[in-house]
């Protein structure tokens, strides 16, 4: 990547702080407090690497025919990155190898609607800032009706790799679990859109999915329909190395300033996205 | 990094013994299914697009030579998900193509076996033309005609040079089939990654799917010395095109006796 200017002040920005301690406050009139640069090693100087699935709208998708990421975690990611004094640059990458690019240091955070689980807990830490359910998605003429996790027995479902949803769908079908009689039949793909597809196609009963994802999805192909309402409702959270807490404390520090000065709200709400406020308790 | 390194063993070990229940086991023959339906189709389309290769007809060797440029100028990874998806987009998906736009076994074997053929066309039509042009001429020499030619004298010889090449291609086809992953066929790739999508074990999970390729590709070696033993290059008899270029030149071409 060329080093365009706004990374070079960034840099200067960064250096400073650096060398200067604790950032004295804006001086510059209306700019909202800015969490200080971590103490930590970035990948690039003056840059917070984001890791993210990049094929997940309305959260992080590519504007079509370019390589601009934009959505909900995209929007948000670059307020963060600001606020912390760097540039933000977005790295694609699957979902399912997300965790361990992180633990690799392919990127610095992860923002990629991730759920906060127990599981990833144990290698991630998070910063939470959405609330997102999960959806069944079928076609407007499907006689299949899901509305409850047990529903899916029997039935052929589309997951995206590596995603909360595919792993309560195997879990349903574990000695024990409530499919343990009669299977779910699982096809997991790489990309969550080309699960979508396969919906269209007819190859699967149901496309299950995030609650965001769905709704968009819905809006954006009348022959597709929801099945049920929005269920597991659950935090999703930005991701950290485990115990980085050198990248934790200014990433949450930067997070509660755009919830403060309501650049949050509006993040939120242009992305139709305010449901999924993390302040709203369930 | 606060994360301790470690090897789940119990997992692993859980895992790859007993085999009778495991995924993977399951799918590791799926694997051998697929790359031999897969690479024989490959194999037996390759002899008539070898020969119309060959063809002096510009009408036959045209299309053959369309259908090199374009199964072995794409990707496979391309081919696969061509057939999977792109076909159902291109015709509104009609029902007789649902075995293939609906079915990713179908598909992905398919694109494996298409692909496959490409290249087996160019090993079979490298055998065929190494046979030493003379053995054309002494044969019909003899009264043969061309069918027997061919059947008697061109590809008994051909296939020695082709059999060790088309058994690299099996090996290297019970590999490819990974790549079905893509299409969520159950094959070894996919089985890993259903485990570590939900325990995060990349590696112990990735290290059963190795141990299972491992196996396959070792009894397709084995069986490959067997058959190589059998049809293969006798090494006892000198090719005429190893044989230093004055013996040739003079006419000792020929094995010495």
């Amino acid at each position: 990547m060329k080093r365009s200017i706004p990374i070079v002040l960034a840099l200067a920005t960064g250096l400073l702080a650096a060398c200067g301690g604790s950032p004295s406050p804006a001086g510059s009139g209306s700019a909202a407090k800015v969490s200080p640069p971590p103490n930590t090693e970035l990948l690039t100087d003056g840059t917070l690497s984001i890791g993210s699935d990049i094929e997940y709208p309305p959260q992080e998708s590519y504007k079509l025919g370019t390589k601009i990421p934009e959505g909900f975690d995209v929007d948000l990611g670059n307020a963060i990155a600001s606020r912390m004094g760097l540039q933000a640059d977005w790295i694609n990458t699957t979902f399912d190898g997300i965790i361990p690019g992180l633990t690799a240091k392919h990127y610095d955070v992860i923002i990629s609607a991730m759920t906060i689980t127990d599981v990833r807990q144990k290698t991630v830490d998070f910063v939470p800032y959405f609330r997102a359910g999960e959806s069944f998605v079928v076609t407007k003429n499907s006689s299949r009706h899901p509305t409850k996790i047990e529903d899916l027995c029997g039935l052929h479902v589309a997951v995206e790799k590596g995603t909360a949803e595919q792993d309560e769908a195997t879990g349903l079908n574990a000695s024990g679990g409530a499919c343990a009689s009669n299977q779910v039949k699982i096809d997991a793909f790489d990309v969550d859109t080309e699960a979508l597809n396969q919906l269209k196609k007819g190859t699967v009963d149901v496309h299950f999915t995030d609650s965001p994802v769905a709704a968009y999805e819905i809006k954006k192909d009348s022959s597709l329909k929801l099945s049920g309402g929005i269920i597991e409702i659950a935090p999703e959270g930005i991701g950290i190395r485990k115990g980085d807490t050198a990248m934790l404390t200014p990433v949450q520090q930067a997070f509660k300033s755009l919830e403060d000065d309501g650049t949050y709200d509006s993040i939120l709400k242009k992305w139709g996205l305010s449901d999924g406020d993390i302040r709203k308790s369930s | 990094m606060i994360v301790p390194a470690y090897f789940d063993f119990d997992f692993f070990w859980s895992v790859l013994w007993p085999p009778w229940h495991s995924p993977f086991l399951a799918a590791a023959v799926l694997v051998l299914v697929m790359t031999v339906v897969a690479q024989t189709t490959g194999v037996l389309l390759g002899f008539p697009l070898a020969l119309g290769r060959t063809s002096r007809n510009r009408l036959v060797r045209l299309p053959v030579d369309f259908y090199l440029w374009l199964f072995r100028g794409t990707p496979l990874l391309l081919q696969i998900l061509f057939w999977y998806d792109g076909l159902s987009e291109l015709t509104g998906n009609p029902k007789y193509l649902y075995p293939i736009t609906r079915n990713a076994l179908v598909a992905g074997t398919l694109a494996l076996a298409l692909n496959e053929a490409a290249y087996m066309t160019e090993i079979i039509r490298a055998g065929l033309q190494a046979i030493d042009p003379g053995q054309f001429d002494a044969a019909r020499a003899l009264g043969m005609r061309q069918r027997q030619v061919m059947l008697r004298i061109v590809i008994p010889q051909a296939l020695r040079i082709i059999v060790p090449p088309t058994f690299n291609e099996y090996i290297n086809m019970s590999k490819n089939t990974s790549l079905l992953s893509v299409i969520a066929v159950a094959e070894l790739l996919d089985t890993a990654q259903a485990y570590f999508a939900v325990n995060f074990r990349y590696f112990e999970a990735l290290s059963l799917a190795a141990v299972y390729y491992l196996a396959i590709t070792s009894l397709l070696t084995a069986i490959q010395r067997r058959i190589e033993a059998r049809f293969g290059e006798r090494r006892d008899i000198p090719m005429p095109a190893m044989l230093p270029f004055w013996r040739r030149a003079i006419g000792l071409a020929g094995p010495m006796r």
